[in-house]
């Protein structure tokens, strides 16, 4: 595979465009976790570049959604320590927005689409003016303008998953961790909240650490992807994903630069499932 | 007609036609029952205690000890059942005194609280109270424990406060479970109300039904009877209605 730029994690990964790489976002050095007696991750060394979009993928049980729990400060590691701007995470931070995979779970039934994404303003103490407005502009944004007053339990799962962005977004992050966000959608909402979620986050030069099991969905979205083995999870590859940034469902998918990622990648997984 | 409004004309129906066979039975020489009385001469007994307000005394004083009794024993119930769920701890510390105090039926507490408290409404409060504590406590234990932690993280996750995230996540995650247990303390209430004034507080309904018997008039024994099935059936309708109006949002459950 010496035509696919494979990178080890050791080496920084380039600028994004448009950003600097001075600081990474985040940064996780030799963090390791165990659950009682098991050891769920091991030597975890990673740079997350401000700005970048950054793919988590590998079999079951390599830790993905624990990764990216520690990477939130909504776990503690057992060893290691990770860092936000260089400064240690002791703990959640509203900078670190979560989208969580289960929307039905994560988006709170007793209130409406509008009230479930002013939750995340609620948090800041924003005055009622702040979180009309801002509100108004994320449902626009996500177009669910038109669902504001229903409930989650009324809406598709799309759009219930748009809810859950929009709340996330209205945290107004650094950081986005989503966790297979889109593992339980019909492809086709699949693709269109993919595009959406490129636009949105590069409009706002948010950091993007997004958790899948599609290897398509990680070479498609990421610019970076990073692949994870099993039992305990360790940093298997990572790799930079050398297509133009801007992605399209057709032609990014037809690149045969991706097919080739899509090749390397799908033999490194199934051979680290086993 | 709907399927609805016909079992609705029927459900009616059954009661009057009962009533019209007890009042044809009472009038007619066959059924010497002077001892049941009949519907019409308990009717004219219920609404001469109404005009002479016995009802209304007895009825405030029932009312007023069962409700303070359920408002104590439901806010300590409800405050203690959050506390044990929230702190597994806690519960561990507690419920070796919980499963023996549990079981003891309010009934048996009534000469320690006539000796603690003596006649009176505050004897009657207290033991209200404490048969509602129990089942309101074990309700909220169970529903804070079964809360979906996913909703808990996505509170921590936005770094809301310890009370913000008892109004806005705990509390409205078992709001459901708050009206059951409301329903199950009121008619808990209701229930050791009337026994205690029955057994020994002179006062409320309880204490008019006694009198009517005692007085051999079988006739107010059925008009209070007829009037306590009634507040009771009163309670649960409003319950009803407040509970649809409350969670219509719940009923668009897909």
């Amino acid at each position: 595979m010496a035509h696919v730029a494979v990178v080890w994690d050791s080496a920084r990964p380039p600028a994004a465009q448009g950003h600097s790489a001075a600081a990474p976002a985040l940064s996780a050095r030799k963090v390791g976790i165990r659950f009682s007696a098991r050891t769920i991750l091991s030597e975890i060394d990673l740079d997350i570049a401000a700005g970048s979009f950054v793919c988590l993928i590998g079999p079951s049980g390599s830790g993905k959604t624990t990764l990216l729990r520690l990477l939130g400060g909504l776990a503690r590691p057992s060893e290691g320590a990770v860092f936000n701007d260089e400064k240690p995470l002791m703990g959640p931070n509203r900078r670190l927005a979560f989208v969580f995979q289960d929307y039905g779970r994560a988006l709170l039934p007793w209130r409406t689409v509008r009230a479930n994404i002013e939750l995340a303003l609620e948090a800041r103490g924003a005055s009622q003016s702040e979180k009309t407005a801002t509100v108004d502009k994320l449902l626009d944004q996500v177009g669910l303008s038109h669902a504001a007053q229903n409930y989650p339990r009324q809406l598709s799962g799309g759009m219930q998953q748009r809810t859950q962005i929009a709340r996330a977004l209205a945290q107004q992050p650094e950081v986005l961790l989503m966790d297979e966000p889109f593992g339980a959608l019909d492809a086709m909402t699949r693709q269109s909240l993919q595009d959406e979620l490129l636009r949105l986050s590069r409009e706002r030069g948010i950091t993007v650490v997004f958790v899948t099991h599609d290897i398509e969905e990680a070479i498609y979205l990421g610019d970076r992807v990073i692949a994870l083995s099993a039992n305990p999870g360790r940093i298997a590859e990572a790799i930079e994903i050398d297509l133009p940034r801007e992605r399209n469902q057709l032609t990014t998918r037809e690149n045969p630069r991706f097919l080739q990622y899509r090749h390397h990648l799908y033999e490194l997984i199934t051979g680290l499932g086993r | 007609m709907t399927l609805e409004a016909r079992y609705r004309l029927f459900g009616l129906l059954l009661p009057l036609l009962l009533i019209a066979i007890w009042q044809a039975a009472a009038i007619s020489p066959v059924f010497p029952a002077d001892t049941l009385s009949n519907p019409f001469a308990i009717l004219s007994a219920l609404i001469k205690l109404m005009i002479d307000g016995t009802v209304a005394v007895a009825t405030r004083d029932t009312l007023v000890s069962g409700g303070l009794g359920l408002i104590l024993g439901a806010a300590l119930g409800g405050l203690a059942g959050l506390a044990v769920g929230l702190w597994p701890s806690a519960d561990r510390l507690t419920s070796g005194m919980t499963e023996f105090l549990r079981p003891v039926p309010a009934v048996a507490l009534l000469p320690l609280a006539l000796l603690l408290f003596g006649f009176g409404s505050l004897m009657e409060i207290s033991l209200v109270a404490f048969a509602v504590f129990w089942p309101v406590m074990i309700i909220m234990r169970g529903a804070i424990r079964n809360i979906d932690p996913q909703i808990l993280e996505v509170a921590t996750a936005l770094e809301f406060r310890p009370f913000d995230r008892l109004v806005k996540f705990l509390l409205p995650s078992v709001q459901r479970e708050i009206f059951v247990a409301l329903k199950i303390g009121i008619g808990v209430a209701f229930v050791v109300a009337v026994t205690v004034e029955i057994v020994v507080n002179p006062r409320g309904l309880g204490y008019q039904l006694v009198l009517a018997q005692v007085g051999l008039k079988p006739d107010r024994v059925f008009a209070f009877l007829f009037w306590v099935g009634l507040i009771g059936w009163s309670a649960s309708a409003f319950l009803d209605f407040i509970e649809k109006r409350l969670f219509s949002w719940h009923q668009m459950e897909r």
